[in-house]
Parts: C-alpha cells; structure tokens; sequence
C-alpha cells in the first residue's frame, strides 16, 4: 500500500487505498496471467460502471487469471507521484500495472483519451505500441469509443470489439498459452490475437491517405488479419456472466446501488444514438433470472436500491412482469426500485405506482427536439400528446419539478425547431394550470438541459457536420432570448467541449499526434469542467498541424471510406444511409417491435430479441 | 397489507476496531459501509419510521480520518430476537477484518455519559531524544489553533481539553500517551495536537486506545 503520508496530504484517500469488501485477492504465486482493468478517470467514477463489475468478475472466474482494477489518480495524488516517483498501482496487490501481463482500458467517452495516455504515463508504460518491448504489458482497449479506435489506435496494441465477456477470457487464455509454449513474444500474440473473432490490432493495417486528408484505403498488412473486424455479442443473456457480487466502495460513488441490466440493446432507432445501434441486436433477460440476479445481489452486497437498467427501460416486454416478482420481496426488505431511462410515451400510472417509492420529486425525460418535424427527422418517435399525459401521470403524483432534454444543431434543425423548444417548455408549465381537478404538491418548475448534437460513428448521422461555434453560440442565444417564463430554468452544454468531443469522435490516426502534445502540454481530465481548456487544445492542433473543423465541420461524402469502416457493429451501412434519407425527408422509421428495418444486426444472432428473421426472436 | 410497526426487542452495543485501510474512509462512509453490512449480515435491525427508512445507527464518538481505534461502539435496536453471539458472528463475516467486531453486548452505560478517551499519538522525523520536553512544554501552556465550529474557523484554545500524558523517547520518533476530552461539548480532536505543533512531524500516527467516563479512570463499556 502507498505510504500513509501521502494518503494524509491528498483528497478521498479511499480512492486508493482498496481493502474494499468483496475484492478478489488471489496468490500472484500461483496464477498464470495478471489483468489490471483500468477505467480513465477518478476511482468515483470508475467504481459505477457495471460493464466493469461484470468484466472483473468474468476473468476473475478463471482460477489462473487474477484481475485488479486500477483508476486515474486524481492531481493531488499525481502530483506525489511524480514527485515520489511512485509508479501508478493495482487497487489489490498494490503492485505497479507495469508488471502485469496485460492492462485493459475501457474507454466509455472520447475526453477520457488524454487520461489513458497520462496513466500509461504514470504507470512507465511507452505510451505507443510500437515502442513496447516483450517485457512490457499487452495494453488492450473496448467499451463505446472502440467502435472507432483510429484517433487511439497507436496508443494501443489491440481492440476487443464489442462485448468482452468471454473475449477477454479468450484472449487471456492465449496469452497463458502462448507463455507456456515458449512461443510468446508481442508480435507472435498479436498476430495471433488478430484471427480471433472480435480483435482489432492497429499495427496490422496499413492506412493511405488522399490529398485532401481522406482515407484512400485501410488494409490489413496481411492475408490471415480480417478486412473488418466483427463485434462480439453474448447470444444469450440469461446465460451471460453476471456478477453475484459487487466490490463494495466506502467511499461514496456516483452509483452506489445494485445496477441490474435487464436487457441489452434497443429497439428504437434515434438517428443521433450510437448505443443504440452499437449495442444491437436486442437481447433480453427473463423476468425469473434477472429475479434471481436481484436477490442475490441484494444477499450479497446489502445495498438498499435496484436500479433497473438499460437503454429504454420500459421497452422490456415483461416489465410489469419483473417489476411484480420484485416488488414481492423489495418492499419488505426496505429496498427500492428506481427506473431509470424512462420514454416519455410509456410512463404509465400503473408503472409509477410500482416505483413510488422514489424519493425524488423530479421527473426527466428526452423529447431531444422541439418540433414534431424535428423529431420525426431525428426518429425520436414521441408527440406532445405523449409528453401531455405522461405529465398527468407525473402531476397526480405531485412530482411537479420536470427536467427535459434537447439538442441544439441537430440536421435538419431551423429557428423554428428551436423556438419550439421554448414553447414545449411553456405548455408543460401552462398544462399544470390547465388541469382540472387538486393541485398537489409545490408550484412546476421545468429545467430544460440543452446539448450541442455531436455527430457519432455508426448512425444515421455518421456523415453529418457539425454547426460551426459560432452558429452553436447563434442557436443557444437565440433559446434563451425566446425563454420568457421565469419558471423554465436553461442549462446549456459548453459547445466547446462538444466541438472536441467531435473531433475525436469521427477522428482517424492523425490525432494521436495531437493526443502525444495534448500529454508533452500536461492536459488531462478534459471530461471535468475545471480542467477543460479549449484554447490549449486549438495550440495543440495548431502545433500538429490538424485541423479540427476537417473531423467535426465538414460532411463526410457517403462514399468517403470511414476511419470506423474497419470496425463492423452489426448495423449495415445501407441502413444508416436509408435512415439518413428518412431524415432529410422527416419520415419517422418504425421501432423493431413494430416493423423490422433490416438493419442487419440480427445476422449475429440472440436469443430473446425482437428481430424478426432471426430464429427464436420472439415476433416469431 | 396492513403492517403494525416493528416492535423493538432490545438495544445492542457492538464494539468495533478500525484499522489498516479503513482508517482513510470518514464518518459518513464509515455509516455507509455499517449500513451495508448490516443487511448483508441479515441482522433485525430498526429502520426510522417516515418517508425515508434507514437503519438507526448511533455511534459513540467522530475518529478523525487517518486514526486508527480498537474501541469504537455502535448502539443499534433489534426488532427481533437474534443472540448477541449470532450478531457478532454475522457480523464478522460481512465486515472487512479491519473493521471487525471484538464485542456485542447489551448497553449498560449512556454514550452521554463518555468524558475523555485515550490516544496514543507517534510523531516521526526530528521527534527523537529530546522531544519530551518541548512536547511537555507544549502540552502544558496555551495551545491555539484554528477549530472548525458551528460559525465557521475559529481562533480557540485547546489546553482545556488536554488531561494526563506521558511521553516516551525512541529512535526517531516520540510516543504521546495523552488523554483528550471527549464529551460532546468539549471533543478534542487529536489532530488539533499536531495543528498546534510549531515543527511539524515527517509522518505521524494516532491510536484511540480506550474511552473513559468523566471522572477519567473508569473505562466506558
């Protein structure tokens, strides 16, 4: 354990002290491979990620691979480290992540990038691939920004793509192999790793460029390494590791709850939402195993709240169901349910019975645009007759405080969108006063939270430009100007921040030069508000001679080939440009319960879906 | 359903050691990580009544993040019968080692009725021979320091707070056996001793050892 010194002089000292109650210790003696999982940012934030939980317990399942979790230290406690030239830690062992056979990252938002590149740093790691020797960890990437790994991919020796349940097992046991045979040096594994199903190694594709800076051809060095990279997905979810236990935090994290995924994957088809194409095809849980799941989950940690989670969650198709066998025993045992991600078209009364037990008096929800035009351009399939009576639902219940969501600079999107914005704000206020009957509870209040659109691999959206700052700042003028109700309260998002969110996010391998000068500059921890510094990143694409406005403000040509074309998500191409079209003609596209789109998901497979050709789908 | 309230069967008092690792995590956390445990073990603990249910805990005194206690108490109440052996056992079994629980026990004596505890306080670095006397000399005039109070930052006087202490010197480092007063109008916090301190210790530790009624010598159980 780090010196108790230090642990004095620096903030929450449990975010490094481990000893957490249900970590896995092993004997390093005994075990043939050592994972140190790392999430990129603070140990807060780290600690409530579930794909985390269930990754650490999937490999820690496996006698002979012991898995460790490792997080960014926060600057206090970088800044003893690099002054007590203390190399970063595994929370168990205590020991360096340098000595370990392989450091996973997960990489859930594109601003994490420069905290990945700072905690190789920290840990002694060569921060690019090919300046790592035999002795040095195979640094291994996933989670959301792995659909397009370009702007990162120098940074790391290979991808797993998609779910990691068992691929990271998989790869692991390869590792193990090879260091048994003798035959293990990095080359020989990665070459080998790229013929699994599911890897992407970087350093084995070859990529041109065009005069204008666009891909002219991204190949693989080889005949044996794929041409794309197909993501791995768990057929059956009820089958699908899930964690018995959780490591139980003592310090205070963001979700501090028992977090049940019910299904994975969405039937809606919003044109800005990477997850949910990413995470496609639909794969659902039974009520009974996800019952079983809670309970001992509850046994288990002794937490006093469920969280139900997953991308929409009232589109599970036994809700009422699962809520039913829940509410059986979770009310005598003290512990709530909370739903989150609720459409605003299914809030129901009979469903806000089930959770009335929630303690907050806010309710939110995503009407994401203005206007039904915009909204049926964007697909986000809900009325304002939806938002009317899900109100009502809210109202009777004297939950009056509502929060909703929108985006500014949406395609499509004209003045009139956004003044739309401002009325729907309104009615809400104006259908409180219009209601027959008691008022309960405290005068309304409505909060409405706007985010700049950024465009995203793999949707509809993919080869859309985003609006310059200047109209950003136009746009978010001119909501507030039309705001006029003293009682609508107006959070805007930095367009700043989405503006370099969009750069790394539609990015190719240019930018890990930028991200090299980004950690020679110090810059990290670009996701927090106190450290983000637009200028110093407009020095550093100066500096490399980038230029943003190529990856964030320009439109992508449909022929263009995609930094993200070498990675396959399961979604076809075809798809997102027949949504596109959809859009531009503001023709909303039927959700998978009602109509299948042919998206292409359902080629690989699942049980439990909704996708209509694939053998045991229910819609059967 | 119509449930009547859960009837309390009787008080508990565990003692409880908080060591290693858990010496970082603060009150809250500390009240957190019971809470939890308390579930895990499946004991009958009371819950509050009104909107918001949650475990009636009562600790007997704050320990300041970084210190180190074999003698910390918890008094909770069961609304059903469960031995004290059988608490303890689960207990154990859902707590981390350094958190563990040494004792449970029906409560005899009120937490109100603690006035002082005992600390073993080590200072590391130029705190070696010779020490003594300079600590002595610190311990026995005006101590002021900066306290967190009701109204904010204050200037304030800790001498009052300060009762018997004896001082071993060792290689490199002083050992501080002292008494602090620890009733709720006059807590001492143990970390004040090294605020006052004019040359401040490369590294130090506190230990709580014991808690004490107010007369100073009978030890609180």
């Amino acid at each position: 354990m780090i010196e108790e010194k230090i642990l004095k002089r620096v903030l929450k000292p449990g975010r490094y002290t481990g000893g957490e109650f249900g970590q896995i210790i092993k004997d390093k003696a005994k075990v043939k491979a050592r994972f140190a999982f790392c999430f990129p940012d603070t140990y807060e934030i780290g600690m409530s990620n579930l794909g985390i939980r269930i990754l650490y317990g999937a490999l820690n399942a496996h006698e002979d691979i012991w898995c460790e979790r490792a997080y960014a230290p926060w600057i206090d406690m970088e800044e003893e480290m690099r002054k007590g030239d203390i190399p970063l830690w595994a929370v168990e062992s205590g020991d360096p992540l340098k000595e370990f056979d392989i450091v996973g990252f997960t990489l859930q938002y594109e601003l994490c990038y420069t905290n990945v590149l700072n905690v190789l740093e920290l840990a002694k790691i060569p921060l690019l691939a090919s300046e790592r020797t035999d002795s040095d960890p195979i640094i291994i990437g996933g989670g959301p920004c792995s659909y397009n790994p370009e702007p990162v991919a120098d940074f790391f020796d290979l991808f797993s793509i998609g779910e990691g349940e068992e691929a990271l097992c998989e790869i692991t046991r390869l590792y193990i192999q090879m260091k048994e045979e003798g035959s293990y040096t990095r080359a020989a594994f990665l070459r080998e790793a790229a013929r699994m199903d599911g890897f992407y190694v970087p350093s084995l594709y070859e990529v041109r460029y065009n005069e204008d800076g666009t891909i002219a051809s991204h190949e693989p060095k080889y005949e044996d390494v794929p041409r794309r990279v197909v993501k791995r997905i768990m057929k059956d979810m009820d089958e699908s590791y899930f964690p018995e236990n959780f490591v139980m935090p003592y310090i205070e994290t963001v979700h501090d709850r028992i977090m049940l995924e019910v299904y994975r994957g969405c039937i809606r088809g919003c044109r800005f939402c990477q997850a949910g194409m990413v995470y496609r095809p639909i794969r659902e849980k039974t009520p009974d195993r996800l019952n079983e799941q809670a309970k001992c989950l509850f046994r288990n940690t002794g937490y006093d709240e469920i969280s139900l989670s997953s991308l929409s969650i009232s589109d599970y198709t036994q809700i009422g169901c699962l809520t039913d066998k829940l509410l059986e025993w979770t009310d005598d045992s003290m512990v709530s349910l909370s739903l989150p991600s609720m459409r605003l078209d299914s809030f129901t009364h009979e469903l806000m019975e089930k959770i009335s037990g929630v303690r907050s008096s806010t309710l939110t929800f995503a009407p994401e645009a203005g206007t039904q035009r915009l909204r049926d351009a964007i697909n986000k399939n809900v009325t304002e007759a939806d938002l009317l009576q899900a109100l009502d639902v809210a109202f009777d219940y004297g939950k009056n405080t509502v929060k909703l969501y929108f985006m500014l600079g949406l395609p499509t999107e004209t003045d009139e969108d956004i003044e739309g914005i401002a009325q729907l704000a309104k009615r809400v206020i104006d259908y409180y006063y219009e209601r027959p009957g008691k008022r309960k509870g405290k005068a309304p209040s409505v909060t409405i939270s706007v985010a700049c659109f950024i465009p995203k691999p793999d949707t509809a959206f993919q080869w859309e430009a985003q609006c310059t700052l200047e109209e950003l700042d136009r746009k978010q003028q001119l909501l507030k100007e039309k705001i006029t109700d003293r009682r609508i309260r107006y959070n805007y998002h930095d367009a700043n921040v989405s503006r370099l969110e969009a750069v790394f996010a539609r990015g190719d391998r240019k930018l890990s030069g930028a991200l090299l000068e980004a950690r020679r500059r110090g810059v990290r921890f670009d996701s927090w508000d106190e450290f983000f510094n637009y200028d110093i990143w407009m020095e550093i694409f100066d500096t490399v001679g980038i230029d943003p406005a190529f990856y964030a403000n320009r439109t992508f040509g449909e022929d263009e080939v995609l930094p993200w074309d070498v990675i396959d998500c399961g979604v076809d191409k075809a798809f997102f440009k027949r949504e596109r079209a959809q859009a531009y003609a503001s023709i909303p596209t039927p959700n998978c319960k009602e109509k299948c789109s042919g998206c292409g998901a359902n080629r690989l497979g699942g049980e439990r879906s909704w996708c209509r050709d694939c053998p045991s789908s229910l819609a059967k | 359903m119509v449930q009547g309230l859960p009837v309390v069967t009787r008080k508990i008092r565990i003692k409880f050691i908080k060591q290693g690792a858990l010496k970082f995590i603060s009150h809250l956390d500390l009240c957190r990580t019971m809470k939890t445990a308390l579930i895990r073990a499946g004991i009958p603990i009371y819950y509050t009544e009104g909107f918001n249910p949650h475990p009636k805990m009562v600790f007997a005194l704050p320990l300041s993040i970084g210190a180190s206690s074999d003698c910390e108490y918890m008094d909770l109440k069961l609304v059903a019968e469960m031995s004290d052996a059988e608490v303890k056992e689960r207990l154990a079994a859902a707590l981390p080692v350094e958190l563990a629980p040494i004792a449970v026990y029906e409560p005899q004596v009120k937490f109100a009725e603690i006035g002082w505890a005992r600390y073993r306080m080590t200072f590391f670095g130029d705190y070696g021979v010779g020490s003594a006397a300079k600590l002595t000399e610190m311990l026995t005039s005006p101590m002021i320091v900066m306290k967190h109070t009701k109204n904010g930052e204050r200037e304030t006087d800790i001498q009052g707070g300060i009762g018997r202490f004896e001082i071993v010197e060792l290689e490199g480092a002083a050992v501080l056996d002292i008494m602090l007063k620890a009733d709720s109008a006059n807590y001492t916090n143990p970390e004040l001793i090294v605020q006052a301190m004019k040359e401040k210790p490369e590294d130090y530790r506190i230990e709580r050892m014991g808690v004490y009624l107010a007369d100073g010598i009978t030890l609180f159980v």
